[in-house]
C-alpha cells in the first residue's frame, strides 16, 4: 500500500508538468486549430533558461520568472513570425511546428551541447509521512503548477478577456461581429502557451537533469493528455494530465519503465480508436 | 513561353524521362566519385525511394502521417533479421520487406477509416513512437538499442556485389528506376484520379461513389510496400541498423524531403533528396547545422512554396501569376 501510494505520489508530480504543458496545447488548439507540435521544445528552452538563470543569479524564484517570461516571448515571437500566416490552413501551422522543432532543438544543442545539465534543487531533503516519502521539491512543483493552472482557470473564466477568449474558441466570426479583436486573442494564446511551457521547463529542471532532447518525451504526453481531456478543453487537460502521471508512474512502477512510451502511446491509439475525436468534450468544436 | 505550351508530350514522355534519369544515374559511378559522394548519392536514391512512397500517399490522395519512417524502418529489420536468423539472402528477401512494408501500411491505414485530419496524424505519430519502443526493448530479437547488423558479406543479387559501393549503387537506382515508373502509372491511371478526388474533396468523392475507405487502405498499402523496399535497400547501404534510425525525427525528413522537391510531382522526392543531402555537403555544414537550417527551409517552403521547387519552376516556366483554383498545391 505504502509503495501504491508512492508511486502515486511521484506520479502527480509528474502529471503536473504534463497539465501545464497540455493546457497550452489546448488553447492553443481551442483558437486557432493548430496542432502546434513544437512544444516540447519549449519546455526545453524554458529548462535551459531556468537553468542559466540560476547558474547566473543561485535563484530558482528568479529563474521560474524568466523562463515563463523568455518563453512568453518567444511564443509571441513565434506567433507574430509565423504562426499568423497559417491561421487558414491548420495543417500548414502543424508542419511549421514541425520545421521549428528542428530549429529550436538544433540551436539548443548548438549552445548547451548534448551533454545533460542539473542545478541543485531549491528544497532539499524530504518528509518522511510513516514511510511515504516526499521529497519537499516535489510539494514545490506540485504547488507552484497548481498555482499556475488556477490562476489561468480565474482569469479565463472570471475577467473579460477570458470571456473574449472563449468567444473566439466558440465562433470566431461571431466574436469579431461582437468586436472582438479575434487575431489579438489568438496571439494571446500562443503567448500563454509557450509560458506554461517555460513553466513546465522550471519544473523538468528542478525535478532532476535536463537536455536538448526532454522535448520529445513531453510533447508525446502533452498531446497524450490534451487528447484525453478532448483538445481544446482546459479542465479536462488538467484532469487527464494528473492522471496521465499517476498511471505512468504506476505502470513504470509495477511493470517495466523501459516501455513506459509504449503504454502512453498505446492509450492514445486506444482513445482515438475508442472515441476518434478524442475523449472529453472537446470533440467537434472547443470547448473551454 | 510558348514553344513550352507548343510541345506535343506523348503519354510516354515521363517514363522516357524517368529512364534517361535513371541512366544519366546508373553511369555516375563512372566519372569516378570519391568514397563519400558515392555513398550520399546512394542514400539520396535510397530516400528518393523512401520518399516517392510518401508523395503517393501524401501528394497524391491528401494523406499526412508521421509514421512512414517506422514502417521504412519496419522493412529494414524484415530484411536485416531474416537474413540473420534465416540466413535469406538479398532476393528472397524481398517480399519479405515489400510485404512487411505493405501490411504495416495496411494496419496504420485502419484507423483512418475512423479518424481522420488532425487526430489521424496525432495517431500516426503515436502508431510510429509505439513501433520504435518495440524495436528497442525486443532485445532479443531486434538487439534493442545496439541495433543489429545486416548480413552483407559476398553476396550478390542480379550480378551486383551488394558489398562493392558501386555495383551497390547501380542495383538502387535499377530499384528506383522501376519505382518511379509504377508510381509514374499510377498517377497518371484511373485510379490516380480517383486518389486526387479524394485529396481534393473527399465529400464530393464519395457522393460521386468513391470507395474513400477502400482507396486509402490500398494507397496506405502500396506506400508502405514502397517504404519496406526503402528499408531493405537502406538496411543492406547502412549494414547496421538501430531503433534511433527509425524514429518520428526521420518521419518529419521524409516529409520534408518530399515538401522540398514538391510533393504532387513524380520527380518531387528526388529533386528533395538531392537537395537534402548534397546541400549540407556543399555548404559544409555540421549535422546540427544542418538541422538548424533545414527546419526553416521547411518553414519557409510551406509557407512560401508549398508546391515545392518543382512547383516553382514550373510556375515560372509558365508564368502563372496566382495558382488556378484546384491546381497542384
Amino acid at each position: 500500500m505504502i509503495l501504491f501510494l508512492q508511486h502515486a505520489l511521484n506520479g502527480i508530480s509528474l502529471g503536473a508538468v504534463y497539465a501545464l504543458i497540455a493546457v497550452g496545447i489546448t488553447l492553443v488548439y481551442g483558437l486557432s486549430r493548430i496542432i502546434h507540435f513544437a512544444v516540447g521544445e519549449l519546455v526545453m528552452l524554458g529548462a535551459y533558461v531556468a537553468w542559466e538563470t540560476w547558474r547566473l543569479t543561485g535563484s530558482h524564484t528568479v529563474g521560474l520568472a524568466a523562463a515563463a517570461a523568455v518563453l512568453a516571448v518567444i511564443g509571441m515571437i513565434t506567433e507574430r513570425g509565423i504562426f499568423r500566416f497559417t491561421l487558414r490552413e491548420p495543417l500548414t501551422g502543424f508542419i511549421v511546428s514541425l520545421g521549428l522543432i528542428m530549429i529550436l532543438q538544433g540551436i539548443g544543442i548548438e549552445i548547451w551541447s548534448a551533454d545533460p545539465r542539473r542545478a541543485d534543487p531549491p528544497l532539499a531533503g524530504s518528509w518522511d509521512v510513516s514511510g511515504l516519502i516526499f521529497r519537499k521539491q516535489v510539494a514545490i512543483n506540485i504547488g507552484v503548477s497548481l498555482l499556475v493552472l488556477l490562476a489561468a482557470y480565474a482569469v479565463l473564466m472570471k475577467t473579460r478577456y477570458g470571456k473574449a477568449v472563449r468567444a473566439v474558441a466558440d465562433d470566431p466570426s461571431a466574436a469579431a461581429l461582437m468586436g472582438v479583436p479575434v487575431r489579438f486573442i489568438i496571439m494571446t494564446t500562443f503567448i500563454v502557451g509557450a509560458a506554461l511551457a517555460g513553466v513546465g521547463g522550471w519544473v523538468v529542471l528542478t525535478n532532476g537533469s535536463i537536455s536538448p532532447f526532454v522535448g520529445e518525451a513531453y510533447l508525446l504526453r502533452g498531446f497524450a493528455v490534451a487528447l484525453i481531456g478532448g483538445l481544446g478543453n482546459v479542465q479536462g487537460a488538467a484532469v487527464a494530465g494528473v492522471g496521465m502521471g499517476v498511471a505512468e508512474s504506476l505502470a513504470a512502477g509495477y511493470g517495466s519503465p523501459g516501455w513506459n512510451d509504449a503504454y502512453v502511446f498505446g492509450i492514445v491509439i486506444l482513445i482515438l480508436l475508442w472515441r476518434p475525436t478524442g475523449l472529453g468534450r472537446g470533440s467537434s468544436g472547443a470547448h473551454l | 513561353m510558348d514553344w513550352l505550351a507548343r510541345i506535343k508530350v506523348s503519354p510516354l514522355t515521363p517514363y522516357a524521362g524517368v529512364a534517361l534519369l535513371a541512366v544519366l544515374a546508373y553511369f555516375f559511378p563512372y566519372t569516378s566519385p570519391s568514397n563519400k559522394t558515392l555513398s550520399l548519392a546512394t542514400s539520396v536514391v535510397v530516400y528518393s525511394i523512401a520518399a516517392s512512397g510518401l508523395g503517393l500517399l501524401w501528394g497524391q490522395s491528401g494523406q499526412l502521417t508521421l509514421a512512414h519512417a517506422a514502417v521504412f524502418g519496419l522493412g529494414a529489420y524484415a530484411a536485416a533479421l531474416t537474413g540473420k536468423f534465416f540466413s535469406l539472402g538479398f532476393v528472397a528477401a524481398l517480399p519479405v520487406s515489400i510485404g512487411t512494408g505493405l501490411l504495416a501500411g495496411a494496419i496504420i491505414a485502419l484507423p483512418s477509416l475512423r479518424t481522420t485530419g488532425h487526430y489521424f496524424v496525432i495517431l500516426t505519430f503515436a502508431i510510429g513512437e509505439v513501433l520504435a519502443v518495440v524495436q528497442m526493448r525486443l532485445d532479443w530479437l531486434t538487439g534493442g538499442a545496439n541495433g543489429t547488423t545486416t548480413p552483407v558479406g559476398t553476396q550478390s543479387a542480379f550480378g551486383y556485389a551488394l558489398g562493392q559501393s558501386k555495383d551497390f549503387y547501380s542495383l538502387v537506382v535499377l530499384f528506383a528506376a522501376i519505382v518511379l515508373m509504377l508510381v509514374c502509372y499510377i498517377m497518371r491511371s484511373r485510379w490516380g484520379i480517383i486518389l486526387r478526388s479524394i485529396r481534393e474533396n473527399a465529400d464530393l468523392a464519395t457522393s460521386l461513389g468513391v470507395n474513400i475507405k477502400l482507396h486509402r487502405l490500398l494507397v496506405f498499402s502500396a506506400s508502405g510496400a514502397i517504404a519496406g523496399l526503402a528499408g531493405q535497400l537502406f538496411a543492406y547501404q547502412v549494414k547496421y541498423i538501430a531503433p534511433t534510425l527509425f524514429t518520428s525525427q526521420t518521419s518529419i525528413l521524409l516529409l520534408l524531403v518530399v515538401l522540398l522537391g514538391g510533393k504532387s510531382y513524380l520527380l518531387g522526392p528526388v529533386v528533395g533528396a538531392l537537395v537534402y543531402f548534397f546541400l549540407p555537403y556543399a555548404f559544409d555544414l555540421t549535422p546540427i547545422q544542418s538541422q538548424i537550417a533545414f527546419g526553416a527551409v521547411l518553414v519557409i517552403m510551406i509557407l512560401l512554396a508549398p508546391s515545392g521547387l518543382l512547383g516553382s519552376i514550373w510556375r515560372a516556366l509558365h508564368r502563372t501569376r496566382a495558382p488556378k483554383a484546384g491546381a497542384k498545391v
